[in-house]
């Protein structure tokens, strides 16, 4: 029986500190530590949480990062949205979106 | 010649005799005054590179290296202290060698003279560059008394320069212009979930600048969105190649400054280690990109005849490649790589058109600013943005040599500077 899981990006800022995320490195480490291809071999689903409040910026590498083994197995936008619903600003939205059509032309042109 | 010794008819032959032996002994002295000359000069060109070679003044690693990819060992110009002149000409953006050369004089003059450098203030202070001449002179500082002259300064950039105070972390903000100056540890200790210390300085940068633009009248005001976005990848992206390409790297110096009249917003990072070039060897790349990648550096160094065409270097060619969008010398293991720099480029300049971003490494300066924008473009097998600085936009063609420029210094890392006017 498949899941849903919830990843809350939030939680990566240390309050007052910091209240950005980024880093290649950083976002394939967090995929890892959230075993995000383990549940995508159970058919689970993600619900991507990030509170505009807390956090103010997310650099592109670190969706690429959390993302490039994801596109990987599930080659197009739309089976990516099917699995990971955002639970944001539109403009964070926006942001993944546009990470994602990187991705999915990168998986087409392989 | 003088009258006197020259030859006339109405001479007599003991006459001429003497008067040829005297020209003989006047050319052989004359000769002989020359060769002293010589010899003074080339003793004192010889004291001057054992002086600078003897010298007690070591520096850092790795600012010795930048002294030594430059040849300073075999200096021997005899110059009279270094005076640095600040005006619209010493930046980054425009002439980086021009920044470059002096940062080299500064730290020749302290090894070899003990005399100080005068800062003459001509017309404007570039902050990039100003960052850079406090950074190596607290270097210099490090090793021996060091003191520099302000000339002409008025009290508003004097404070600038008073306040930079690059060898620690520091920041201020005052009527004039805000700063953020960090010394940022990488953290390297394979635990890359860890905190980056960059991150806390990315925030504080931006809000900083948040109060500065709204003022007192509204202490709740945040950065729109896309302002955010584009200061924050400004800092991370430089930060994250620091992280990914510059493995012994384990600081980088990030510097930003707010300027309240002009309303821009600098912010210069630069590490010392491999330049741009060096990093994506196209050994480094899989084989159908590596095959473009040579076509495009051939086409890019190609002369036709003997001084027709542009003389552009592998190495132009590869730092401008390294722009471009999906190439990465990462490729080899990971296909998603590479989009960091025009990621956060794109970013700037959908923020502000009137950005201006210069990128130094090696003997490579590039500057990028509204005249030749991103587009998407039919490359290597995909859809990529490119920015190849040319009017047509094609990667395959020579870039702009205003915009893509060989210096006649090195700069053995990488520099970035982006400039963000915050007009809203």
């Amino acid at each position: 029986m498949s899941i849903t899981c919830v990843i809350d990006l939030s939680k990566l800022v240390i309050p007052n500190k910091t209240d950005s995320i980024s880093g290649r490195g950083f976002g394939e480490g967090i995929a890892e530590r959230e075993k995000v291809m383990q549940h995508l071999e159970q058919n689970d689903k993600f619900i991507m949480r990030i509170d505009s409040k807390k956090v103010k910026a997310i650099n592109d590498s670190f969706i690429k990062g959390f993302f490039s083994e994801v596109f990987r197995t599930l080659k197009s936008r739309q089976r990516v949205r099917e699995v990971f619903e955002l639970d944001a600003s539109d403009n964070f939205k926006r942001l993944f979106e546009k990470n994602w059509a990187i991705l999915e032309a990168i998986n087409a042109a392989a | 010649m003088s009258k006197s010794y020259v030859t006339y008819k109405g001479d007599s032959s003991q006459t001429r005799q003497a008067k040829r032996s005297f020209r003989a002994r006047i050319s052989i002295q004359k000769k002989r005054l020359e060769r002293q000359a010589q010899h003074k000069v080339l003793q004192h060109e010889l004291t001057l590179i054992r002086t600078a070679a003897e010298s007690p003044v070591r520096y850092d690693k790795m600012v010795q290296r930048f002294c030594d990819v430059n040849n300073m060992k075999l200096w021997s110009k005899k110059r009279s202290r270094v005076v640095i002149q600040l005006s619209q000409d010493f930046n980054l953006f425009n002439n980086p060698s021009k920044v470059l050369r002096d940062l080299l004089y500064l730290l020749y003059d302290a090894k070899v003279y003990q005399g100080y450098p005068t800062i003459r203030y001509i017309d404007k202070v570039c902050f990039g560059a100003l960052y850079l001449v406090d950074n190596m002179c607290w270097e210099i500082a490090n090793h021996r008394l060091w003191k520099v002259t302000l000339q002409n300064m008025p009290a508003s950039e004097h404070v600038k320069f008073a306040k930079v105070r690059s060898f620690e972390s520091s920041d201020y903000d005052t009527e004039a212009a805000c700063m953020v100056n960090e010394r940022v540890h990488i953290n390297r200790k394979g635990d890359d979930l860890s905190n980056q210390s960059y991150r806390t300085k990315s925030k504080q940068l931006r809000d900083m600048v948040a109060v500065a633009i709204a003022g007192a009248e509204d202490p709740n005001y945040e950065l729109p969105f896309d302002a955010a976005q584009a200061i924050d990848s400004a800092i991370s992206e430089q930060f994250d190649n620091v992280i990914q390409h510059v493995p012994n790297a384990n600081q980088a110096s990030l510097c930003a400054f707010y300027d309240k009249v002009t309303k821009e917003l600098t912010i210069l990072i630069y590490n010392f280690g491999k330049t741009i070039a060096e990093t994506l060897l196209p050994k480094n790349l899989p084989q159908p990109v590596r095959g473009e990648v040579e076509d495009i550096i051939r086409n890019h160094t190609k002369r036709f005849g003997f001084l027709i065409g542009s003389n552009f270097t592998q190495e132009n060619a590869l730092t401008l490649l390294a722009l471009q969008e999906g190439i990465s010398s990462k490729l080899l293991t990971d296909d998603t790589r590479g989009h960091g720099l025009i990621d956060y480029i794109e970013k700037c300049f959908e923020l502000q058109p009137l950005c201006r971003i210069a990128i130094v490494s090696g003997r490579t300066a590039i500057k990028i600013d509204q005249k030749y924008p991103i587009s998407l473009k039919n490359v290597l097998n995909r859809p990529r943005r490119i920015l190849a600085l040319n009017e047509d936009n094609d990667i395959y063609a020579k870039p702009d040599k205003t915009y893509v420029r060989t210096m006649d210094v090195a700069f053995n890392g990488v520099i970035i500077e982006t400039t963000i006017p915050l007009i809203y």
